[in-house]
Parts: structure tokens; sequence; C-alpha cells
């Protein structure tokens, strides 16, 4: 339940940040201890989801965390080049 | 820094898209809450409030900071080349953070003066930087001001006048 509930929150998130929403891809993978987020976007969109010295990345990061804390998981968000 | 240039009426349709982006983070993050829109002395301010309101600052205000960057950012879209300059608060905490950070700058104002040695703060973003600014410019026997680039930008507090440079 957990998973598509933060994968859901990590695509929504992308989608609105990217020029190409439809080329937003999302996945959950569980892993000992943790919850892995793949996050994908068009190239192009790459500055888009990370930002300035990473700081859209990071924030990003900061809500999904909270979430987290809040389910007692933790998560980690990584992202891939297409 | 320059009032005008950073409180300015923000763009009808990047209020709009901010307030809806907002909106829908907060109820996929599973939090009860709704988006008010405000103005607080020029500055276009989306409120968070309900039941979870609480819930959105964060450590420090981390994820309140985090959620602006992120309104801003999709804001920004719909003005182009341009800064939507929303701010995001919740359960009063931007009010909190600036009689607390008044009250700090004070408080280092003074220490400053006493030992006429250079404070040097902790890093913090731009509306922060103001609010210490702001309230060390009306005190007496220390100037301020701003060193360091992005996100590692501090105030600097100096007595006034400077301490004399060391002994050769």
């Amino acid at each position: 339940m957990s998973q598509t509930f933060v994968a859901e929150l990590v695509a929504h998130l992308a989608r609105s940040l990217v020029d190409r929403p439809e080329l937003v891809v999302v996945r959950a993978i569980e892993e000992t201890g943790h919850l892995l987020i793949e996050l994908k976007v068009a190239p192009s969109d790459l500055g888009k989801v990370i930002g300035r010295r990473g700081s859209t990345a990071r924030a990003l990061r900061t809500v999904v965390a909270s979430v987290a804390a809040r389910i007692r998981r933790r998560v980690v968000v990584n992202i891939v080049e297409d | 820094m320059v009032a005008s240039e950073t409180r300015r009426p923000a763009d009808p349709k990047a209020v709009e898209a901010g307030k809806r982006f907002l909106s829908a983070t907060l109820g996929r993050m599973g939090l009860k809450a709704d988006v008010e829109v405000r103005d607080h002395e020029g500055d276009t301010v989306l409120a968070v409030v309900g039941a979870d309101a609480a819930q959105v600052v964060g450590k420090k205000g981390a994820t309140l900071d985090a959620l602006q960057l992120l309104v801003n950012r999709v804001a920004s879209k719909e003005v182009e080349g341009d800064r939507a300059g929303l701010i995001v608060d919740a359960d009063g905490y931007r009010a909190r953070r600036e009689k607390d950070l008044t009250t700090m700058a004070e408080r280092l104002g003074k220490k400053c003066v006493t030992e006429g040695k250079v404070i040097v703060m902790d890093p913090m973003p731009p509306r922060e930087r103001r609010v210490v600014h702001m309230a060390l410019a009306r005190f007496t026997g220390v100037t301020t001001r701003s060193e360091g680039e992005g996100e590692e930008r501090r105030i600097q507090i100096i007595p006034m006048p400077p301490p004399a440079a060391p002994a050769r």
C-alpha cells in the first residue's frame, strides 16, 4: 500500500515540474530496509527535477521524507537517466 | 537588497497554478488540509489550513521550505522567465520564525557589541536574511552584510567601528 502511495506522490511532483509529464516513469522497488523509488524523466527535463545545485531534487526528497517518517518507512529517491 | 524586487503582487496565473499544485500535493501526502491565498504586506502567501496544517511545517520548517521551493518552480512555469515569489505558510510558522529570528538577531547584536568581534550566522534563505538585516539596521553599534553564495550565504554581524587589524 505504502509503495504505490509514495510512488504516486513522486510521480505527481515530477509531472508538475517537467515539460514532458507523459515521459515521467516512477518505479517502486522493495529493498532490504528501505523502499527505493526510481524516477525517470525525459533527458531534456533532468534539470527541471534536479534544479540548481540539486535544490529541486533536495526539496522533492524532503517532502517524500516527511511522508516516509509518518508511515515509518525509509524511502530513497533515485533520479535515473533514460 | 531592494524591497521592490522581492515584493510585488504575484501573477494571478502563477498564484492559481501554485495553489492547485500545493493542494494536490498535500492530498497525495495523505494530509487533510486546504490552501488559502492571503496577502501579507504585499507578499502573496499560500496558507495551509486544516487539521493536519502543523504536520506540514517539519523540523525547523524544512518541509514548508521544500514545498515553497517546489510551488515556486511549478508556478514560475506560468510566468516565463520570472520568479513567482510565492510564500507557503502553515500553522503561523512564518510569523513565529520571524519573531524568533528578530530575537536572535538582537541577542547576537548585543554580543557583537560587547565582545567587539565579528559574528557569522548559520546560512539562511534570502527572506530570513532580510529579517535579520532589518532587525539590526536599527541597532546601534553594528552593521550587517551577507557573504557566500547560494545556500551557503550567511550574515556577518560586524561591530562598528570594525575591530582594529591585529597588531603586527
